[in-house]
C-alpha cells in the first residue's frame, strides 16, 4: 500500500513527460508547412510571427497574419487572421476569400522525449472567433482539432497526423469529420539554408448555393501544396509555394509567399534563435 | 598704577602655579590606584563612564571609540521566516484543496474566443481560510428546446469563502482539504432572474514535487424566476434545483491533475461542472421543469507558465459541454494570474 502513491507518481510523471518536456534547443520551431500543422513548439517566452500573401489569378486577396507565443516550452498560443476558410454561393466558380480571426492552442512534446527515436507530438485546437456574419453565412464557425507527429531525420523531416474538422453557419452544421494530414521536408546538405516542402492539409468551404442545390453547408476541402523555404537570417525565413484546393484543381492554384520570424524574449542573452 | 601692577603680578603667579601643576606632554600618566576588589570606585574620575541599564536590567555596552581601523564584526541579522509556497486555488476551472497563505492576494483575469471575460480576486486569511469575489462566464442560458446553442450570462458576480487544512498539517501524507461555498448575486437577464450556489469539498495531494491530483465533490443549487412556460399566459414563477427533489441532480464529482515537466511550466487538466438555464424548455415530459436547470460537464486542458514569482500565464482549451462532444463550442482561453505577498510581508513586519 505504501508503494501505491510512489507508483502513481511515477506513472503520472511519465505521462507528463510524454505529454510535454523542455523544448529541445535543436527542435525546429515552424508551426506549419504550407497548410498542414507540425508538432514543433517554440521555446518558452518566444514570440513568433508570420505574414503570408497569396495572390491568385482571381486576385482574391488571400493571406494571413499570425502572431504566436511560446508558453513554458510546453505549448504555444497563436492569434491570427487568415483566409483559410472560404465561402461560395456559386460553387462552380472559385470560392471567395474571407478574413476570419482565429486562435490556436497547441501543446505537446519535442522529439526523443520518451525514448530515442520518438517523434515530436502535438495536440492542437484552432477555432474562429468574433466572426461577423455576412449574407447567408450567419454566425460562421470553424474548429479544427488535430494530433500530429513530426520527426527530424536530418535530410528529411516527416509529419503525419489526423485532424477533426467541425463547422457551422446559419442552420447548417458539419459534424466533426476526421481527415489525415501529412507533410515532407527535404533538406539537401549542399544547401543548408534551404528546404523543399510538400504537404496535404485541409481547409473549410462554406457553401450556400440556392435550393435545390445540394451544395449547402460546410465541407472540408483537401489542400495540396508544394514549395521551398529559405532561411535568410538565423531568426527569419521565407517560404514560396503553390497550393491547390481540391475543388478548384490546378487552375485554381494559389501562389504563397510567407515570411516567418521568431524572437526569444525570455532569455535576453539569446536574442536570436536558429530556425534551422 | 601700583594697583594695576599688583593685579598683573598676581595673575602671572597664579597661571604659573597652575602650569606647573600639569605634567609635561611626554611624561606618562600613572593609572589611578584601583581600590581593593579590582573594581573602580563609583564616581572615580578614572573609572569608565557608567551607562544606564537597558530595558532588561543589564547594563548596556558602552560605545567603542577604539581603533577606527579594526575589522568590523559582521552584523548577524535575525533569520527571516520562510514564507510558505503559493499553491493555486484553482486548477483551470475547478477548485483545489489548497488555500492561499495568509495575507496573499490573488487576482486572475481571463479571456477566451467565445467572448468570455472573467476575473477572480481572493485573499488568504490566516492560513486556514480564503475569501474571494469573482465574475464568472461559466453560467449559460438557452431560450427553449429549439435554441440549440447556449450563450453565456456574463458578468455573473459571485462571492466565495473557503476554509481548510493545509497539506501535511495533521500528519505526513495528509492531503490538503478545503470546504468551499460560492454563491452568486442575483442576476436579472432578459427578464429572468437567476442565482447559483455551490458547496464543494476538495482534497489535493502532491505525489512528489511534479505531480498533484485533485478530487472533490460539489453540491449545487440554483434558482430561476420568470415566465417559464411557453404559452400565451404571462405568469412568473420560480423553480429551484433543490425543488426537483432529486439529490443526484445536485451532486457532482470533479477533479483535476497537475504535472510539472519543467520547473516553471505545468500541464493542467480538469473536469468541472457549470449550470445551464433553459428558460422555456419543456422536454422533461412529466416533469417539464427538470431541463430548465441543468449541470453541464466542462473539460479543460492547458499549460501554466510561471513568468515570475508574482505572475503566471495560462492558456488552453475549454469545452463547455463535453457531454455532447461539441467541438464547435471549444474555446481557447488565455489568462494571467498575479499573486502579491505585499500584505503578507506587512503582516510579518508587524510581528
Amino acid at each position: 500500500m505504501r508503494h501505491a502513491p510512489t507508483l502513481l507518481a511515477k506513472i503520472a510523471l511519465l505521462a507528463g513527460l510524454c505529454a510535454g518536456r523542455v523544448a529541445s534547443a535543436d527542435d525546429p520551431v515552424e508551426a506549419r508547412l504550407l497548410t498542414a500543422p507540425t508538432a514543433w513548439l517554440p521555446p518558452a517566452g518566444a514570440v513568433t510571427a508570420s505574414v503570408a500573401f497569396e495572390p491568385s489569378v482571381e486576385a482574391r486577396d488571400d493571406g494571413a497574419l499570425i502572431v504566436g507565443y511560446g508558453l513554458g516550452g510546453l505549448a504555444a498560443l497563436e492569434l491570427s487572421v487568415d483566409t483559410e476558410v472560404r465561402t461560395c454561393t456559386s460553387c462552380d466558380r472559385p470560392a471567395n476569400a474571407r478574413w476570419f480571426p482565429r486562435a490556436s492552442f497547441r501543446m505537446g512534446t519535442p522529439q526523443d522525449t520518451g525514448f530515442r527515436g520518438m517523434p515530436a507530438l502535438a495536440l492542437g485546437v484552432k477555432n474562429t472567433f468574433a466572426t461577423p456574419g455576412f449574407g447567408v453565412f450567419d454566425e460562421p464557425r470553424v474548429t479544427e482539432a488535430y494530433l500530429v507527429a513530426s520527426r527530424d531525420l536530418t535530410v528529411v523531416r516527416l509529419h503525419a497526423g489526423v485532424m477533426a474538422i467541425a463547422a457551422a453557419f446559419g442552420d447548417f452544421e458539419l459534424e466533426p469529420v476526421l481527415r489525415p494530414i501529412a507533410g515532407l521536408e527535404l533538406r539537401p546538405p549542399t544547401w543548408p539554408r534551404s528546404s523543399f516542402l510538400a504537404d496535404i492539409g485541409w481547409s473549410t468551404r462554406l457553401e450556400a448555393e440556392a435550393e435545390p442545390s445540394e451544395r449547402r453547408g460546410p465541407r472540408p476541402e483537401l489542400m495540396i501544396g508544394g514549395g521551398a523555404r529559405f532561411q535568410f537570417f538565423t531568426w527569419a525565413s521565407i517560404e514560396l509555394g503553390v497550393r491547390f484546393p481540391q475543388e478548384e484543381g490546378l487552375a485554381g492554384g494559389k501562389i504563397l509567399v510567407r515570411l516567418n520570424g521568431v524572437w526569444e524574449l525570455a532569455t535576453p542573452q539569446k536574442r536570436r534563435l536558429k530556425l534551422r | 598704577m601700583s594697583r594695576a601692577s599688583g593685579i598683573l603680578i598676581s595673575t602671572v603667579m597664579l597661571t604659573g602655579a597652575i602650569a606647573r601643576a600639569q605634567p609635561a606632554p611626554d611624561v606618562p600618566i600613572a593609572p589611578p590606584p584601583t581600590p581593593p576588589g579590582g573594581q573602580p570606585a563609583a564616581g572615580d574620575p578614572g573609572a569608565p563612564p557608567t551607562t544606564p541599564p537597558g530595558p532588561d536590567g543589564q547594563p548596556q555596552q558602552p560605545p567603542d571609540f577604539g581603533d577606527p581601523y579594526a575589522p568590523v564584526k559582521p552584523v548577524a541579522e535575525a533569520p527571516k521566516r520562510q514564507l510558505p509556497p503559493i499553491f493555486m486555488p484553482e486548477v483551470l476551472t475547478t477548485p483545489t484543496g489548497w488555500l492561499l497563505p495568509a495575507g496573499v492576494i490573488y487576482s486572475k483575469t481571463a479571456l477566451d474566443t467565445g467572448g468570455g471575460v472573467s476575473s477572480d480576486t481572493r485573499v488568504g486569511l490566516g492560513d486556514v481560510a480564503e475569501f474571494g469575489l469573482a465574475s464568472t462566464d461559466a453560467v449559460r442560458e438557452r431560450d427553449g428546446d429549439d435554441d440549440a446553442r447556449a450563450t453565456r450570462i456574463q458578468p455573473y458576480i459571485t462571492a466565495s469563502f473557503r476554509l481548510g487544512i493545509a497539506e501535511n498539517r495533521l500528519f505526513l501524507g495528509q492531503p490538503g482539504f478545503t470546504l468551499g461555498f460560492r454563491k452568486s448575486f442575483e442576476r436579472n437577464h432578459d427578464n429572468f432572474r437567476t442565482r447559483i450556489a455551490e458547496l464543494t469539498l476538495v482534497a489535493s495531494k502532491h505525489f512528489g514535487p511534479n505531480v498533484a491530483v485533485h478530487l472533490g465533490g460539489a453540491f449545487w443549487d440554483a434558482s430561476l424566476e420568470g415566465d417559464l412556460d411557453d404559452d400565451d399566459v404571462s405568469a412568473r414563477r420560480e423553480i429551484t434545483l433543490h425543488g426537483q427533489n432529486d439529490v443526484t441532480q445536485q451532486l457532482r464529482a470533479f477533479g483535476g491533475i497537475e504535472l510539472r515537466p519543467l520547473p516553471k511550466s505545468q500541464i493542467l487538466v480538469d473536469l468541472g461542472w457549470s449550470p445551464e438555464f433553459c428558460y422555456q424548455c419543456t422536454a422533461g415530459g412529466s416533469a417539464p421543469d427538470v431541463n430548465k436547470i441543468r449541470l453541464r460537464p466542462t473539460l479543460s486542458w492547458g499549460v501554466r507558465y510561471e513568468v515570475a514569482d508574482w505572475m503566471r500565464l495560462e492558456s488552453g482549451v475549454r469545452v463547455p459541454d463535453i457531454g455532447e462532444a461539441n467541438l464547435l463550442d471549444a474555446q481557447i482561453f488565455g489568462q494571467v494570474t498575479f499573486t502579491s505577498r505585499a500584505l503578507q510581508r506587512a503582516i510579518e513586519g508587524l510581528r
